[in-house]
C-alpha cells in the first residue's frame, strides 16, 4: 500500500441520490479509506488514498486522472509542460509552476486554490468557470454574477484584490488570491501541504 | 475546551424535536422519544443544531450514537458542527458496515460532498465527535482520531449539533455536548435540562477545566 495523490474529476450533483465525490471512488477505491480536497462548485478534486499497486494502476489508467509522484519532494523537471498541461485541462492556473519545484508545493498551490474555490462556493452558490468563462476570460469580460463570486469570496477571506483591473485575466485573478491564502495544517489524509 | 451547551434528552417525548434545537433545513425531522434522538423518518436526511450557542467559528459537537444499520456507504446517526439553516453543515455519521462505515462530508446551501470514507468498528454507544478550528476537520470516536486530520474552507462559521444521513435502520443520538476552544471558566448558556439542577435558558459558569463531571 502506498500513499499517493491524484487529481480527477468531482462527480455527482449533490443531492442524497447522487452526492458529489471523487471520480472513481466507487469504481476503483471501494472499501479503502480516502479523502478528497473539492474545488467548490468546479467539477475536481484532490484525492489522497493509500492504495494497492493494482488501484494505482487503475485509477491512473484513467485519461482524467493525474497522478503525483510519491515523492512528492521531487522537482518537476523535465516534466513542467506535462504537469502545465494537466492542471490546465481542469482550469487550474498553472503558469505559476516552474521546473525548480517540488510536486509537493505545485500540490500546496492546487490546495490553496481549491481552498478559495471552497469558499467561493459557500459564498455565491455558483461556479467561477460558468458557461463560457474561461482562465483567460478578463475580469470585466465575465458574467456579473461571476464577478460578484471572485469579489466576494476574495473579501470574505480577508485577500488583497486591490490589484486587479478590469484587464486582469482570470488566470491572474485566481493565482494572485490563492497565493495569499494562509492555511493553518493544510493537508489531506496526512499528506502535509503546509 | 469549553462547554457551551448540553443535553441529555432526558425528558418527556417531543416530535418534532423542539427548542433550543432547530432544523438546518434538511427534509426530516428529529423527534425526542424514550430520552433519546432519533429520525422522523429514516428515508429522510436530517439535521438539527442548537440555537443555545450562538453561531461561532470554532467548535465540536459530540454525542453517544446507536444503530442498527451495518450498510455502510454513509448512512447513520451522527454530529454536526457549523450548521446553519439552508442546509449548511458538516457532520460525521457512521454505520456498523464492514468498509468505509464512516463519512465525513459537508453539506453547503443543499449540495452534499463526500471529503473522505474510512472504516473503523464501533459499539453502539461510543462517542462520536467532531471539530472544526479554523479550516481543520478533526473527527474521532472516544477520543480517538478516526484518521488525519481535513482541511476545508467553505464554511466558516454555524452551530454544534446532531445529523441523521438515511437510510438507516433504528438509530439514536443521546447525551450530546457543544463546546469551543476558548479558555475554561467563561459563562455559558444551558441548551436543556442537563441533569446539573439547572433550567432551560439558565446561565451558569464552568470550572476550570471547562468541564462538569457528574
Amino acid at each position: 500500500m502506498t500513499l499517493r495523490l491524484y487529481l480527477m474529476p468531482l462527480v455527482g450533483d449533490g443531492t442524497k441520490a447522487s452526492p458529489r465525490r471523487g471520480a472513481y471512488v466507487l469504481s476503483h477505491l471501494a472499501g479503502t479509506d480516502y479523502t478528497i480536497m473539492d474545488g467548490g462548485l468546479e467539477p475536481v478534486c484532490l484525492l489522497a488514498a493509500d492504495v494497492t499497486a493494482a488501484q494505482h494502476t487503475a485509477l491512473s489508467g484513467e485519461s482524467d486522472v493525474v497522478a503525483l509522484p510519491t515523492n512528492l519532494q521531487a522537482t518537476v523537471g523535465a516534466q513542467l509542460a506535462t504537469v502545465q498541461a494537466a492542471l490546465e485541462q481542469f482550469n487550474l492556473p498553472a503558469d505559476w509552476v516552474t521546473a525548480g519545484m517540488t510536486y509537493r508545493t505545485v500540490a500546496r498551490g492546487v490546495a490553496l486554490l481549491f481552498q478559495f474555490l471552497q469558499r467561493a462556493n459557500a459564498v455565491a452558490l455558483q461556479r467561477v468557470f460558468a458557461s463560457g468563462v474561461t482562465l483567460n476570460t478578463a475580469f470585466q469580460d465575465l458574467p456579473p454574477g461571476v464577478q460578484d463570486v471572485v469579489r466576494d469570496t476574495a473579501d470574505a477571506l480577508g485577500v488583497d484584490r486591490s490589484g486587479a483591473t478590469g484587464a486582469t485575466t482570470l488566470r491572474q485573478i485566481l493565482r494572485a488570491v490563492s497565493a495569499q491564502m494562509r492555511v493553518e495544517g493544510l493537508g489531506l489524509h496526512g499528506v502535509d501541504l503546509t | 475546551m469549553s462547554v457551551l451547551a448540553t443535553d441529555t434528552f432526558t425528558r418527556a417525548n417531543e416530535t418534532p424535536l423542539a427548542s433550543p434545537w432547530a432544523t438546518a433545513g434538511d427534509t426530516g425531522t428529529f423527534v425526542l422519544a424514550s430520552n433519546a434522538v432519533t429520525y422522523g423518518n429514516q428515508n429522510n436526511d436530517t439535521s438539527y443544531f442548537t440555537t443555545a450557542v450562538g453561531s461561532i467559528t470554532d467548535q465540536y459537537s459530540q454525542a453517544v450514537c446507536s444503530t442498527a444499520s451495518s450498510g455502510g456507504g454513509g448512512i447513520g446517526p451522527g454530529v454536526g458542527v457549523r450548521m446553519a439553516t439552508g442546509q449548511n453543515y458538516y457532520r460525521l455519521v457512521a454505520d456498523h458496515g464492514g468498509t468505509n462505515n464512516w463519512e465525513l462530508g459537508k453539506r453547503v446551501a443543499s449540495t452534499y460532498t463526500v471529503l473522505w470514507n474510512r472504516t473503523q468498528a464501533w459499539t453502539n454507544g461510543d462517542v462520536f465527535y467532531l471539530e472544526v478550528q479554523g479550516t481543520t476537520l478533526i473527527a474521532k470516536r472516544n477520543g480517538v482520531a478516526i484518521g488525519a486530520s481535513t482541511s476545508d474552507s467553505a464554511l466558516s462559521a454555524g452551530r454544534p449539533g446532531l445529523s441523521y444521513s438515511s437510510s438507516a435502520f433504528t438509530s439514536t443520538m443521546d447525551t450530546w455536548e457543544g463546546g469551543d476552544f476558548a479558555a475554561a471558566g467563561r459563562t455559558t448558556k444551558n441548551a436543556h435540562s442537563t441533569g446539573l439542577g439547572m433550567q432551560h435558558g439558565q446561565m451558569m459558569r464552568l470550572p476550570a477545566g471547562g468541564r462538569y463531571v457528574a
